[in-house]
């Protein structure tokens, strides 16, 4: 019983329940799938992207700003002035609880 | 009696001013997060994780089994006002709690609800203090092949009771089983689906696969359908109940904490289920069961009971078995083994101050949000009222700092964007992911301690029935899935979900 | 005259050269320095990485940062240092796990350990016990417990803290050198190996000496050999593996590197440095909490550890069919 037993194992039961609910599908009369919205789906995975990228090369600060600020975007409700003011109110939140407060390991803004 | 003084031994600890801080402020923070539509406790205690490394043990565990309760709490305050459940645990309650507060006895409903959560937080810490030293004695029997019984039996267990489709929530586990084989395999030290990736070698990220697909896949539901949550903040009259309430109550309390103990102790189900079948429980033993869903006083009663008994005693399976029943307990069994803690058999023995700390500190966490919940609900519901426009970006923030801080790893930052979307795509399709997260977690378990079992036995599967604990399990084991396969029993199931 | 000018300019920019070199290592270092541990805060290794950055930092005045970057058993880590530039304002913590056996058993690990890096100087040396369960084996000492494997061959089971551990190819040279006959039970970390033999499960552990000694207390386990060079001082009355097979010492370390191609006058301030950090109270009280033996070397020394080692266990691991 090699490494490849149990993920071969898996996959090959769970391609049949695919197919068995494939076809359940294909017969009953159940509500089609929603449809995605794109707005807050491209704007939160952009934020967390972006933060990501951000983090190590350039410190909790930046990082932070930039992720609140292409996040608010995804909200209909969205106003730039309250953005920028939560992204700095964040900012300085963050680095006072996570790096002040609790020495965590991550560079608080360098260039 | 030796668990007498152990208990004892607990109080004190428990008592140590730091404990008490952190307890407050696990209870604070839980409350806060059950209050908060959008987050649960899963969510928070992820976010919590890394920072509980640089405390003490039985501290961080302390503050994270207080915001674990304490979410119990606190779901029931915006189920009732608002029919908004904090919890998944607090579904049932929005059925009758919110009829309540449109009767006006809002007041009444968030009384009982916390007093009700009260008795059954005391009875179930008793119970486990009482019950835990046996199991102690019994635990140091398992190893490996009863661990394979135990951990199947939790597989099957939270596929059963998991919401929805039961043939999708065992693609839901299947699923989660696959991602769990991602990293290096224990037994023969080889890696799969790595690639090579360094990062990857350990496997996925247990909190980024969490974040994402529970807590960002709810931020991006709530994003997409602003409408459902709507913030009207209704008066709250009078704050006690009347002496008839309490009539009607006492005996759904009774029974509602007598089976969210036993709930509780069944990997795989947790405080959710329990609340459920109170709630249909209560309705079979009323005897004017038409005035369930028009503010039933039971019908809160009952299931906040339950709910809290099964979230002090989901703890036994963790600490003493070393089985996470649900995705939070999950979470903890992280916290507690990246402490270096391993739960499990020897864990009274090893670590008495630990254990009875945490039960000692159950009671008085109990105590505490009896105090918070009832004076300041104005000020939680103040809260509530923020716009979401800038809640979520915050909780959006949080989410990506508490992963990057957990390795240091900004890998596991673009794993949150993936699973974030992961978890948008199985909501769309209507999937559970909650079997996922429980497979994740006990698949690589069930594999490395059958592989295990087998390499000691060398090769010999008889192995599972010589031990005789191995044995009686898996007869439960057969049972359960004979429950399955009943119709009688998945009729009922569907019932208590549709409801 | 052409060729005495060019001399000239030769000479004159050789002079240059070192003198920027000299006034370099001589103001290093000008900013803070950052320590990369490739374990999670609070294992035995960060504790130790954390000991010796704050004595380093009143030595030389900088502030010694630890910067934590677990993941695949400190190769993350690791790698990390290994692409850092080499200018001494990022060194790490390598231990025998990340810097010999990782090379053994992934041969497509992203750096070289004899290559990659600049070795500075050794911090620790840490003991090894191989311990059995009271209940299963009722061995004395490990003299007893060799002749035990001789006569039931493959029926002890010994544990250790995963495949292609220190552990697990330390036993597999015993074994090949020596004709014993053990199965091996791989776990994801010692912590478990020894809870699993203190229950009897299985038969035998091989394990750091502070993650046993609670069960020996305790009665479960009985310490039946170290694998020092010589005795400890705190288990004065267990033997050596080298007083049954002579010559055979297994000890975990940890040391300190650098990038490769760090210049030698900054790794050299370093390993002095260092030197007189171990000689130190602080340090000395703070590793004897860790069971960590303090112990300076040369950069050379280091070097030939990790080169020596891995040359010595590699054939071990083809025979055994350990790594991929």
């Amino acid at each position: 019983m090699g490494p490849g037993y149990f993920p071969v194992l898996i996959a090959l039961v769970l391609a049949m329940v695919g197919l068995i609910i494939l076809f359940k599908s294909l017969r009953s009369h159940a509500a089609a799938i929603e449809r995605p919205v794109l707005r807050p789906l491209v704007f939160v995975l952009a934020a967390i992207v972006v933060f990501a990228l951000s983090i190590e090369r350039f410190g909790l600060v930046p990082a932070t700003i930039a992720a609140i600020v292409v996040a608010s975007p995804a909200s209909r409700e969205f106003r730039w002035s309250e953005t920028i003011a939560l992204a700095v109110g964040m900012a300085a939140f963050a680095a006072l609880v996570f790096i002040y407060a609790l020495s965590q390991n991550m560079p608080l803004a360098r260039f | 009696m030796e668990s007498m003084s152990a208990l004892a031994g607990g109080f004190s600890a428990a008592f140590g001013i730091y404990n008490l801080l952190f307890c407050l402020l696990g209870c604070l923070l839980g409350t806060l997060i059950g209050v908060l539509p959008g987050i649960g406790p899963l969510a928070t205690i992820a976010m919590l994780l890394p920072i509980t490394f640089a405390m003490d043990p039985l501290t961080s565990l302390i503050m994270l089994a207080g915001i674990y309760y304490g979410a119990q709490y606190g779901g029931s305050t915006t189920a009732i006002l608002l029919n908004l459940p904090g919890e998944t645990s607090s579904v049932v309650t929005c059925l009758d709690g919110y009829e309540m507060a449109k009767r006006g006895r809002a007041g009444a409903a968030l009384a009982i609800a916390a007093l009700s959560s009260f008795f059954a937080g005391c009875v179930a810490t008793l119970f486990i203090a009482l019950l835990a030293p046996s199991l102690a004695a019994f635990s140091m029997q398992v190893r490996s092949p009863e661990y394979v019984v135990l951990i199947a039996l939790g597989l099957v267990a939270s596929v059963v009771l998991s919401r929805g489709s039961p043939l999708k929530a065992v693609a839901m586990a299947l699923l989660g089983l696959l991602f769990g084989t991602l990293g290096t395999d224990v037994t023969s030290g080889e890696t799969r689906f790595v690639e090579n990736i360094l990062p990857l070698y350990d496997g996925l990220s247990f909190v980024a696969l969490a974040l994402g697909l529970f807590g960002l896949a709810e931020l991006l539901s709530n994003l997409e359908h602003p409408e459902a949550r709507g913030t009207l903040v209704g008066r709250i009259t009078r704050l006690w109940p009347s002496l008839d309430d309490f009539r009607q109550a006492w005996k759904a309390v009774l029974r509602g904490t007598g089976l969210g103990s036993v709930m509780g102790l069944l990997p795989g189900s947790g405080a959710a289920v329990a609340s459920f079948t109170s709630y249909v429980v209560e309705k079979r033993f009323a005897h004017d069961p038409s005035r369930f869903g028009y503010g039933a006083v039971e019908g809160v009663a009952g299931p906040e009971a339950a709910n809290n008994a099964a979230a002090q005693t989901s703890f036994i399976p963790l600490l003493m078995l070393g089985i996470p029943g649900t995705a939070t307990m999950a979470l903890m069994m992280g916290a507690l083994m990246m402490q270096g803690i391993a739960p499990g058999s020897a864990i009274v023995t090893t670590n008495p101050t630990l254990f009875w700390g945490l039960i000692a500190s159950m009671w008085i966490g109990n105590l505490m949000l009896l105090v918070i919940n009832l004076p300041m609900i104005g000020l939680w519901v103040k809260m509530l009222s923020v716009p979401y426009r800038i809640l979520f970006p915050s909780i959006l923030l949080f989410s990506c700092i508490g992963v990057y801080s957990l390795n240091s790893s900004s890998f596991d930052v673009w794993m949150l964007a993936v699973f974030a979307a992961a978890g948008y795509a199985l909501r769309k399709l209507d999937c559970d992911a909650a079997p996922l997260l429980i497979a994740f977690i006990l698949g690589p378990l069930l594999e490395e301690h059958l592989r295990r079992a087998l390499v000691i036995s060398r090769g010999s599967p008889m192995i599972f029935i010589e031990r005789p604990i191995a044995l009686g399990l898996i007869i439960c084991v057969v049972a359960l899935i004979g429950l399955i396969i009943l119709p009688s029993f998945r009729a009922k199931r569907e019932e208590a979900f549709h409801e | 005259m052409k060729s005495t000018l060019s001399m000239i300019a030769v000479l004159a920019a050789a002079a240059i050269t070192t003198a920027n070199v000299s006034a370099h290592a001589a103001d290093y270092p000008e900013k803070p320095v950052t320590i990369i541990v490739p374990f999670d805060p609070g294992a035995a290794t960060d504790l130790a990485g954390r000991i010796i950055a704050d004595e380093l930092a009143k030595s030389l005045g900088q502030r010694f940062l630890v910067e934590n970057k677990p993941g695949a058993a400190g190769a993350v880590g690791s790698q990390q240092c290994a692409q850092a530039a080499p200018d001494g304002y990022t060194l790490c913590v390598g231990v025998l796990g990340s810097h010999v056996t990782a090379a053994i058993t992934n041969k497509k690990l992203p750096y070289d350990p004899a290559k990659d890096f600049t070795p500075i100087s050794l911090l620790y040396a840490s003991t090894m016990a191989i311990a059995v369960s009271t209940d299963q084996l009722k061995v004395k000492d490990f003299d007893n417990l060799v002749a035990y494997v001789r006569e039931n061959p493959g029926k002890v089971s010994y544990g250790t803290a995963g495949v292609g551990s220190p552990q697990h190819l330390f036993i597999e040279s015993l074994k090949q050198q020596h004709g014993l006959d053990l199965v091996h039970v791989p776990y994801n970390g010692g912590a478990q190996a020894v809870a699993d033999t203190a229950a009897g499960y299985i038969q035998m552990v091989v394990a750091s000496l502070p993650s046993v000694v609670p069960q020996v207390a305790s009665g479960k386990l009985r310490i039946v050999a170290l694998a020092d060079a010589q005795k400890n001082p705190s288990q004065p009355d267990v033997a050596l593996v080298k007083d049954t097979f002579p010559g055979t010492v297994f000890t975990g370390w940890a040391g300190i590197f650098g990038p490769a191609g760090l210049p030698d006058d900054i790794r050299d301030k370093l390993n002095e440095a260092i030197g007189a950090a171990l000689a130190s109270e602080p340090v000395r009280a703070g590793f004897a909490k860790l069971d960590a033996a303090p112990q300076h070397t040369t950069p050379d020394e280091l070097h030939s550890m990790i080169v020596d080692t891995i040359a010595l266990w590699k054939d071990v691991a083809e025979k055994a069919g350990i790594g991929r």
